[in-house]
């Protein structure tokens, strides 16, 4: 376990393993040790093409170079930016050529070297078509690409690993986004820094003014490109846990967002969550309070049974009574026919009498006296109107005793008919009313049944337990955490270790760069120059003529020779001091574009020139409009000239 | 279906003769025959006086009438006399039913009225210019139909039923013609029904329910 993950323990009070995790987890790189520096070298550049517009012509350019200083001089707007944005197009892979000279451009031919290695870069462009090959080595490897994209990434792959550069994570913050909220709870995104923004440390144009290295001040880049320079140790671990405690805590706060929202999407409540599952609970408790559904189906079944079994019982009860009822109807109805014959019997019997006993005096038919027809003289037994002889039997009464006999029997039969069948229908209602009892209580035991079943409240209760857990973590997330989580805190140590770290490495070789861009500046001109600081985060302070200044302050003459003094410096101290990265290539355009007197510019280059004698390994190639100067102090080989009006190709 | 046999036929008309016949008025015009009491005017006023005598569910249905629609000398006793009427077994026991003729019930009287008639105890007199063109038959009770009807209703109590059955059959009926008394029978919807030449059917049990409605009724009117 190294030095550093222990010190980052310590600061948490954490476990060395632990620690060392996270930071592995978060790719939290330890720099205490640079790689070695490589140096870039251009031997050979040539370029041909067909020139359009208002100078026509072919071209067929080339220029053979070596270390140290060279330059190229022509009027302006002649092409001699144009080489050096060629050369470094070459490296780079990007398109920043302007758009004539792209133009024009058929094919380029770059020759360099990384160390003892050789590589060549050969470009086609046909109309807006870009075809070519870089090709590694003695044995000739060669990587083909088509398109712009693709030899950006072909030569960002070959120089960050060439060059044994890292890339570098940062984080940006979302400016849009913070705008209407406060910054500190602005998002950010991770930002990488690799080939293309490295390469800017190999390029000084006059046209950008605010920045000291590098095209533009923003997003971590001077960092990077001082870094490249004098590779300062544990800035990059430093980078590395700063972008990861930016992501870990943009991720707590992207998830507390979230569960805020979600808590304010959902309806319930935590506390109506709490009242649902208490309410759950109870229905459970009371379902296993109830009778079982066993025992339930069981009082139907035995309330049903009872029931069918009454039913039945009184099935056979009403058709007793049917019965009985017939036969009291039977029986009446006989003792009424046999009443009705006694009685016709009897009247008859009776009325007979009397009319018997009556003497007829006439016809009935013609009204004759009875003394005038023929059976008259027939004695007082006879008819008289028929003649007929008397009855001789008297009246019999046996017929009408029997039938008396019968009635009365008839009517005692009767009577316990009417009885059984009164009994009949007084167990009728008796059995009525039992069933009715009973079809209650099979009602009653029905209604009892329980009407969920324990299985169902047991299961709404876990649903709801398991619905307040998750309602209880998205509190927990949505709530602002009360302590650091042990990855935040590792990281944020880490962080502090490293800057701690970096800051002590940096403060010393800082303090050198400084001295020596103060005495290069001088050299170069600036001559009221008293002290230059530069910073970590690569600002530079100036003071001159006993008053500090910052150097987007100054003027801008003395720009260009403190970013020349700050380039060399750069170089030289970590040339001297072993942790200088620069690969040693250097393009300086127009170095004099801002001076007015001559001499200041054969100051420059003269100064240039003794520094290159000075620092072995560094190849400095400029271009300038001031030809005389060129011509005067660069010597005829190191030297590529364009006569007045004349293009340099 | 049941039929009575002659003698109670004659004693039925005998009784009907004496309780609801009128009583006969001074000879005007030759027509009264000798020794004449009561005369009964009109076959139909008989055949309908005969009904309500051998129907008693229709007799006591009328005297629920009366008493429903007032006309009741006594309701009381037409109550009292409905429910004596329908009391058990009775309405059946004494019931001879008749046949729906041309004009309502009828039934042949000739043999119970040639019985009484040759014993000398009725007249009949055709009321017109007979045999052809005869109006109306008129029915008398001679001086000794009056006292054999006296003298069942002393001496037979197994004929005294007709006797007093007679006489409710006259307070309900009144003096009525036979035509108006049956247009009151013809409003009895069973009546009305029966086919011709079919039995006319008893009422018994409606007339027992609306007789304990009425009675229901007036007892609780009187309380």
């Amino acid at each position: 376990m190294s030095d550093f993950v222990q010190a980052v323990a310590r600061r948490v009070g954490a476990e060395g393993e632990q620690a060392g995790e996270v930071l592995a987890r978060h790719g939290v790189r330890e720099s205490s040790i640079l790689p070695r520096p490589h140096r870039l070298l251009v031997k050979r550049i040539a370029f041909t093409g067909e020139k359009a517009g208002k100078s026509t012509g072919p071209v067929d350019f080339s220029w053979d170079l070596d270390a140290g200083l060279w330059c190229v001089t022509a009027d302006n707007l002649r092409g001699k930016s144009s080489i050096l944005e060629i050369i470094w197009w070459c490296l780079r892979g990007s398109n920043d050529l302007q758009a004539d000279v792209r133009h024009w451009i058929h094919h380029v031919h770059l020759n360099a070297q990384i160390d003892d290695e050789p590589f060549t870069v050969n470009v086609d462009t046909t109309g807006d078509q870009l075809a070519g090959s870089l090709t590694i080595g003695a044995q000739e490897y060669v990587t083909p690409f088509a398109g712009e994209a693709e030899f950006a990434s072909v030569m960002g792959a070959f120089m960050m690993d060439r060059l044994g550069l890292e890339f570098l994570r940062g984080w940006r913050k979302d400016r849009t986004a913070s705008a209407a909220g406060d910054e500190q709870d602005a998002d950010g995104q991770v930002i990488v820094t690799s080939w293309p923004a490295f390469s800017h440390a190999l390029l000084a144009r006059n046209r950008e003014g605010d920045a000291l290295l590098g095209e533009t001040a923003q997003g971590g880049t001077m960092i990077s490109l001082l870094q490249m320079f004098v590779g300062l140790p544990w800035t990059t671990t430093r980078r590395d846990a700063k972008a990861a405690l930016d992501l870990l805590q943009q991720s707590v706060k992207g998830q507390r967002r979230r569960a805020q929202q979600d808590l304010q999407a959902r309806g319930t409540s935590l506390q109506q969550l709490e009242d649902q599952l208490a309410r759950a609970r109870e229905a459970a408790a009371q379902t296993d309070a109830a009778p079982s559904l066993e025992a339930a189906a069981a009082a139907i079944e035995q309330a049903g049974a009872h029931l069918a079994e009454l039913t039945a019982r009184h099935t056979d009860l009403v058709q007793q009574m049917q019965q009985t009822r017939q036969a009291e109807d039977e029986l009446h109805e006989t003792l009424v026919l046999d009443q009705a014959r006694l009685r016709d019997l009897r009247e008859t019997a009776v009325a007979q009498r009397f009319f018997g006993a009556l003497k007829p005096t006439c016809c009935p038919r013609c009204s004759t006296a009875l003394d005038q027809i023929p059976h008259s003289g027939l004695d007082e037994h006879h008819c008289r109107i028929c003649g007929s002889a008397p009855t001789e039997a008297p009246v019999d009464t046996a017929a009408t005793d029997d039938l008396a006999a019968s009635v009365d029997t008839l009517g005692q039969a009767h009577q316990q008919a009417k009885k059984a069948a009164r009994q009949a229908a007084n167990a009728v209602t008796v059995s009525e009313a039992a069933m009715t009892q009973a079809h209650t209580a099979l009602t009653a035991a029905q209604a009892a049944m329980p009407r969920e079943s324990a299985l169902r409240a047991h299961l709404e209760v876990a649903r709801l337990e398991g619905a307040l857990t998750e309602r209880q973590a998205a509190e927990r997330h949505a709530q602002q955490p009360q302590t650091q989580s042990m990855e935040e805190a590792v990281l944020d140590a880490a962080h502090k270790e490293a800057n701690k770290r970096a800051t002590a490495a940096s403060e010393a070789l800082l303090g050198k760069v400084s001295t020596e861009i103060c005495r290069l500046a001088i050299r170069l001109g600036m001559t009221e120059l008293q002290a230059v600081k530069l910073q970590g985060n690569g600002t530079l302070s100036v003071t001159k003529g006993d008053s500090k200044t910052t150097f987007t302050a100054v003027t801008p003459g003395e720009h260009v020779r403190l970013r020349i003094a700050t380039l060399l410096a750069l170089l030289r101290v970590g040339k001297e001091t072993g942790v200088g990265r620069h690969p040693g290539l250097l393009l300086l355009d127009s170095a004099g574009a801002q001076e007015t007197v001559d001499v200041d510019l054969a100051e420059v280059l003269s100064e240039l020139k003794v520094i290159c004698a000075e620092t072995p390994d560094l190849q400095l190639i400029t271009a300038t409009a001031k030809r005389d100067v060129a011509t005067t102090i660069i010597s005829a080989d190191n030297l590529k000239a364009a006569g007045p009006r004349d293009y340099i190709w | 279906m049941r039929r009575a046999s002659r003698v109670q036929d004659a004693v039925r008309l005998l009784f009907v003769l004496d309780r609801c016949g009128a009583q006969c008025g001074p000879d005007t015009n030759g027509r009264v025959p000798q020794g004449s009491v009561a005369v009964v005017q009109g076959q139909k006023r008989l055949q309908a006086l005969d009904f309500w005598l051998r129907n008693p569910d229709y007799l006591a249905d009328e005297l629920l009438n009366q008493v429903e629609n007032g006309t009741a000398p006594d309701a009381d006793w037409s109550l009292t006399k409905a429910r004596a009427l329908l009391e058990g077994d009775e309405p059946d026991i004494s019931r001879y039913p008749m046949l729906r003729w041309r004009f309502g019930a009828w039934e042949a009287l000739d043999d119970a009225l040639a019985l009484l008639f040759s014993h000398g105890l009725t007249a009949v007199e055709a009321v017109g210019e007979p045999p052809a063109k005869v109006e109306r038959w008129d029915y008398y009770l001679l001086a000794a139909g009056r006292d054999l009807a006296a003298e069942l209703r002393a001496d037979a109590p197994d004929l005294a039923w007709y006797d007093e059955r007679a006489a409710i059959v006259l307070a309900v009926a009144g003096q009525r013609s036979g035509t108006q008394l049956k247009e009151l029978q013809y409003q009895q919807a069973e009546y009305e029904r029966t086919v011709w030449k079919a039995s006319i059917s008893g009422i018994t049990e409606r007339v027992r329910e609306r007789l304990e409605r009425i009675s229901g009724q007036r007892t609780g009117s009187d309380a």
